[in-house]
């Protein structure tokens, strides 16, 4: 009973970091239809930012909050002056972009280890949270639970501002017709650039909060890429809540098999994928009629 | 005609001298070709060995009987396939002399059989799987560190006979991991230990140990006794701390789990625990304060137990290249009967090979970190042991 309480936990919080990345490629990937296999190295620059930034000021929390600025700008600057002009001139097919994100990915990895070496680095867990919570009769990491709480705020704060503001309004609408809210008078180039610097913000979140869990190294983007795929398209292309429940349902499947099938756990989450694939094509969350 | 004949001596000596010093040029470089896995989660293992290995040949000016040594280095990436591709390079296209380096007992074991098919000498620099030297062995693949069984079977009588009764073993699933800790399992129970509980982490795949800790620490054991190295090693030793577990149930292993190069990311959670290793870098012996002074000299830092495998790695092949005159016998495997015959004092013992290429660990020391007055970890002498023999299993003879 308390491996399996201890298991939800862990399941938990592996969900909420899995989402953290995932929510931010549905935005770029399932939501504008930008296949971006680059999501990893923004993960990696998140997190060595967060490393820089913890080791000059000694403080945790100023690199989870100033950790995600370097991958919004370099998401936004990508967007605005790479991709877009690409678009436009008609060499945006899946193929040219997925050729062009994945050699970002590698040609990330490659100067972050000229700068850093290959010596794996990490961020000291914040004193505030470095110790443990007595809860249902077990004892947790609080650092752990904070990452949970990260990963819910973050649903809860998009969730409103995709449905509740003019943004989320103006972003949903400029995918449908893009055409029609640029003569609105909307500069859709900008909303869009934003929007993928978002995307880019919350995989270096990801990277940060990460960091004093796993080691940082300059190949820890390019293995994360493929299981947040897995996620989205789970959870239904550019679904916001989709990725959300997709998250949950793809970390508990690997906590679940982790403990108790250590066998398949290498298999499980693939397994999942077939099967949704075989019968919601869509995804589980996803409406009919789009295809990625 | 006296005077003519010691002229025409003189311009003979000339003669040959000039010929000899054109034919020294001519002699094309010896080619080693070095295999490591420069990226991904043993990069900084990777390093390590590749710096020692550069030490051994610098100790030798980078020539050997006047012939010059050049290393052409290949990433295997720690894939077998990839290693595969790599082996076929360095060979077909680089056309190397010799192979040498290798981390991982995966790839090891799919190179060497190329090796044997290629006669191609193979010296193998890590790659601990007892079955390297023993199912899979060749009369062209040698390994110059020591065998899983060599390393941990004596470890596990030590615990068993120091208070451990019960243990978890945890490692990654892959052939290392399962030589290492089966190695560890047999000594312990053979000591009179029990290990209640085996967990497998999926190799290169996992993130998260907080599923494997949750269940070890339901387990009831005394201790976890673990095989990881690099990226994952400091996943593993951050998570053991995170949950609390340090005390309540600790994290033994070897040196690559409380790997030096480590600090940087571990820091003090480093300093405490016991574990074992084969290199002792304050041990005051010739070899080793050599290989101490000429790698600060190179590199401005203590060698580690990687720096001193990669160093016997080079030193080994060095060793056997200065016996055979700086050439590459046309019978390959010549070169690995001179390798085998070798016995030579290293920075971590006294090495010597068995029948099978692979060479056997004298001693086995038990230490843990303490800082020194820089705040840097210096590994202190706690206990040792002599290394066991290699598993048996070699079915060819040569």
């Amino acid at each position: 009973m308390q491996l399996f309480l201890t298991q939800i936990l862990n399941g938990l919080q592996l969900s909420m970091l899995v989402f953290l990345l995932a929510v931010g490629l549905t935005l770029i990937f399932g939501l504008m239809n930008i296949l971006n296999l680059a999501h990893g190295a923004f993960f990696t620059l998140g997190a060595y930012c967060g490393v820089a930034i913890a080791a000059a000021t000694g403080s945790y929390w100023s690199a989870l909050v100033m950790g995600p600025v370097l991958p919004f700008v370099v998401g936004f600057a990508l967007q605005l002056l790479v991709l877009q002009p690409l678009a436009e001139r008609g060499r945006s097919t899946h193929l040219d972009l997925a050729l062009l994100t994945f050699g970002l990915l590698f040609a990330t990895a490659g100067a972050v280890e000229w700068l850093y070496g290959s010596a794996f680095h990490a961020i000291p867990t914040p004193a505030l949270l470095s110790g443990h919570v007595s809860l249902l009769g077990l004892s947790y990491p609080a650092y752990r639970l904070f990452i949970i709480g990260i990963g819910l705020a973050v649903a809860v704060g998009l969730n409103f501002i995709f449905d509740r503001t003019l943004i989320g309004a103006t972003l949903r609408a400029g995918v449908d017709d893009r055409a029609m809210v640029t003569a609105l008078g909307v500069n859709i180039n900008v909303l869009f650039a934003v929007v993928f610097g978002l995307g880019a913000a919350l995989a270096g979140l990801a990277g940060v909060v990460a960091a004093p869990l796993m080691s940082v190294y300059s190949q820890m983007g390019i293995a994360i890429v493929v299981e947040t795929f897995v996620v989205v398209v789970v959870g239904g292309l550019g679904n916001l809540k989709g990725s959300f429940y997709a998250s949950l349902i793809v970390g508990m499947t690997d906590a679940m098999s982790q403990a108790y099938l250590p066998e398949v756990e290498m298999f499980a989450v693939y397994a999942l994928l077939i099967g949704v694939m075989i019968v919601r094509p869509q995804g589980l969350f996803g409406r009919v009629g789009r295809v990625a | 005609m006296a005077y003519m004949s010691r002229l025409s001596a003189a311009l003979a000596v000339v003669v040959v001298a000039s010929a000899s010093s054109i034919c020294a040029e001519e002699i094309a470089p010896l080619k080693i070709g070095l295999m490591l896995p420069y990226k991904g989660v043993y990069a900084v293992p990777s390093e390590g060995i590749d710096r020692g290995f550069q030490v051994a040949i610098a100790e030798y000016g980078g020539k050997v009987a006047g012939r010059r040594i050049e290393i052409i280095r290949a990433d295997d990436e720690l894939t077998p396939n990839v290693g595969v591709q790599q082996f076929n390079r360095l060979v077909q296209l680089e056309k190397v002399d010799l192979v040498a380096g290798v981390v991982s007992s995966s790839v090891g074991i799919a190179v060497s059989g190329l090796a044997d098919k290629a006669q191609m000498p193979l010296v193998l620099a890590n790659t601990f799987a007892d079955e390297i030297t023993a199912k899979f062995c060749s009369p062209y693949v040698a390994r110059t560190s020591f065998s899983a069984n060599g390393f941990l079977y004596n470890s596990g009588k030590y615990w068993a006979s120091h208070g451990i009764r019960t243990a978890v073993i945890m490692g990654p699933d892959y052939s290392a991991g399962h030589s290492f800790l089966g190695a560890f399992k047999r000594g312990f129970e053979d000591g009179g230990g029990k290990v209640v509980q085996e967990i497998w982490t999926p190799f290169q795949k996992t993130k998260d140990w907080a599923a494997a800790l949750t269940q070890a620490s339901n387990s009831g054991a005394q201790i976890i006794y673990s095989f990881y190295a690099g990226a994952e090693a400091v996943q593993v030793v951050k998570q053991h701390a995170d949950f609390g577990l340090r005390d309540k149930l600790p994290l033994v292993g070897d040196h690559w789990v409380y790997d030096k190069l480590n600090w940087g990311a571990l820091g003090e959670l480093m300093v405490g625990p016991k574990f074992v290793t084969t290199y002792l870098p304050t041990v005051k012996t010739e070899a080793n304060e050599k290989l101490v002074a000429r790698y600060r000299q190179m590199f401005k830092q203590d060698p580690e137990v990687n720096a001193e495998l990669g160093y016997d790695n080079g030193k080994a092949i060095m060793l056997t290249l200065e016996k055979l005159g700086g050439r590459m016998p046309a019978d390959k495997s010549q070169f690995m009967t001179t390798m085998r015959g070798l016995v030579f004092d290293a920075p971590r013992g006294k090495i010597r090979f068995n029948a099978s290429n692979s060479a056997l660990l004298e001693k086995v020391y038990v230490v843990q970190f303490a800082k020194d007055a820089a705040g840097e970890p210096v590994p202190q002498y706690v206990d040792e042991f002599a290394g066991a023999d290699d598993l048996p299993g070699c079915t060819k003879s040569f």
